[in-house]
């Protein structure tokens, strides 16, 4: 009984510490430099999608020996297998099929991901552009940045009629650097972790809102001076009609905040930061754990079986 | 703003001339260009990107004076390039493609946060302009 308290409290682990983290995601992206935390979150969601994959799906597998004999190796020992860790068949075959649909999901993910870009890669591909940059005859202000193998930095005319020659360089080296640091990326990792681990949702929340601070970042750089930059972000936000905040959901407030730390910088902490590393290990420490006391368990079983 | 401290990126400068160009609307000459980057950039600097984006035909040029104003080369094929666009923003707004596309230099903002920006741009009025917010149409520095 004890081995199967063991074992689910090291599954838990990671789930766990996925919630908190997932909570704490927002909070702790402000309190870190933008690069810092992007990299930080990202690494930290696909930990915890990773451990928690593995101890469901390898708790699952030792114990659903005796529903699928034929599925294991032959030379372990059912009987010790069931007595060393009693878990109902049930119960593994819940665990499993949950393990199942959470690969399933990112499995999802990726092939409508990959479906999108390539519609994507293709719509851009169109666009007449001077060298990475392609203007879009547009009344309308937008600008976005499409990565890939024809990479395009896409402003509209209206965006680029609202804003002065300074702005307008710091909008560019805003989108550029959304392409130089391989921002997609981030976002695209931070997505699949949480296909296959929904309680890091949040965090890719707080890593979308890291890369825009990251490349408003590098917009400071280029500009020298912050305030163009919010002014550029506050022109743009302003030019476009306001909202409902019932429609607004996850966008909420993202501007206002953006432009908050351009023209009044937060305290940056490092413990969060090292809060966030530690997590990240925690979560490879109870995974390699699980891994190997279950692996213990099997080769006892093997001993059983006399080879 | 002390000088030209701030290193561009690669294509930094063309991208910039050609986004200056699609704003104005009507062909510019070389000063104009420089004045309306309005980074100290030395005149010559200007008129090299400019020579050079004509060179790859990006540009057309008219004389003007004893210099030439230069315009970007008209799309030949606009309706094909506004259907593009429009698939675009479709593709965008359906949020299928979000984690490629990066598109949120600008976001939406409700009534509420839209006063706090205000609030926050008019306490710290930019290098080049004193009440931002209030009028988004007249903007030209110098």
């Amino acid at each position: 009984m004890t081995r199967i308290a063991v074992v689910f409290g090291l599954i838990m682990i990671p789930i766990v510490i996925g919630i908190v983290g997932g909570l704490a995601a927002p909070r702790a992206a402000r309190l870190l430099p933008p690069a810092a935390a992007t990299v930080l979150l990202t690494t930290f969601a696909v930990t915890v999608s990773l451990a928690t994959e593995t101890g469901l799906s390898y708790s699952a597998y030792l114990s659903t020996v005796a529903v699928f004999p034929n599925a294991h190796p032959s030379d372990w020992s059912i009987p010790v297998l069931r007595t060393m860790l009693p878990v109902p068949s049930l119960v593994g075959l819940a665990v499993g099929a949950l393990a199942l649909v959470l690969l399933g999901r990112a499995g999802v993910h990726l092939i409508r991901v990959v479906m999108a870009a390539c519609r994507t890669t293709a719509a851009v591909r169109a666009f007449p552009a001077v060298g990475e940059l392609a203007v879009v005859d547009d009344d309308d202000a937008h600008a976005y940045a499409v990565p890939g193998r024809h990479r395009r930095v896409v402003v509209s005319t209206g965006m680029l009629r609202l804003l002065s020659g300074p702005q307008r360089r710091a909008l560019l080296a805003h989108e550029q650097a959304h392409l130089r640091h391989h921002h997609h990326r981030y976002a695209q990792l931070t997505r699949l972790a949480a296909a296959a681990s929904p309680p890091t949702a949040m965090v890719t929340r707080a890593v979308d809102h890291a890369i825009e601070r990251w490349a408003d970042a590098a917009a400071v750089r280029a500009v020298g001076d912050p305030s163009t930059v919010a002014q550029a972000l506050g022109l743009a936000a302003l030019a476009r009609p306001a909202v409902p905040p019932h429609l607004l959901g996850a966008a909420h407030g993202h501007v206002v905040d953006r432009v908050q730390d351009l023209l009044e910088p937060p305290a940056r902490r490092t413990w969060a930061g090292v809060l966030l590393a530690v997590a990240t290990l925690v979560c490879w420490a109870s995974t390699v754990a699980v891994v190997l006391y279950l692996h213990g368990i099997v080769e006892i079983s093997e001993a059983a079986t006399g080879g | 703003m002390a000088g030209r401290a701030h290193p561009r990126p690669s294509g930094g400068l063309e991208n910039e001339v050609v986004a200056c160009l699609a704003a104005a609307d009507r062909p510019l000459t070389a000063a104009q260009v420089q004045a309306e980057l309005g980074d100290d950039l030395a005149y010559t600097t200007v008129l090299t990107t400019l020579r050079r984006l004509y060179e790859k035909q990006a540009l057309t040029r008219v004389p003007r004076g004893r210099a030439y104003a230069y315009q970007l080369v008209g799309n030949l094929s606009e309706t094909q390039a506004g259907l593009t666009a429009r698939q675009m923003q479709k593709l965008l707004d359906a949020g299928t493609d979000r984690a490629r596309v990066l598109s949120q230099f600008i976001g939406t903002l409700d009534e509420d946060s839209e006063r706090i920006l205000r609030d926050l741009l008019a306490r710290h009025p930019g290098p080049d302009q004193t009440s931002p917010a209030s009028d988004a149409q007249e903007q030209r520095p110098q």
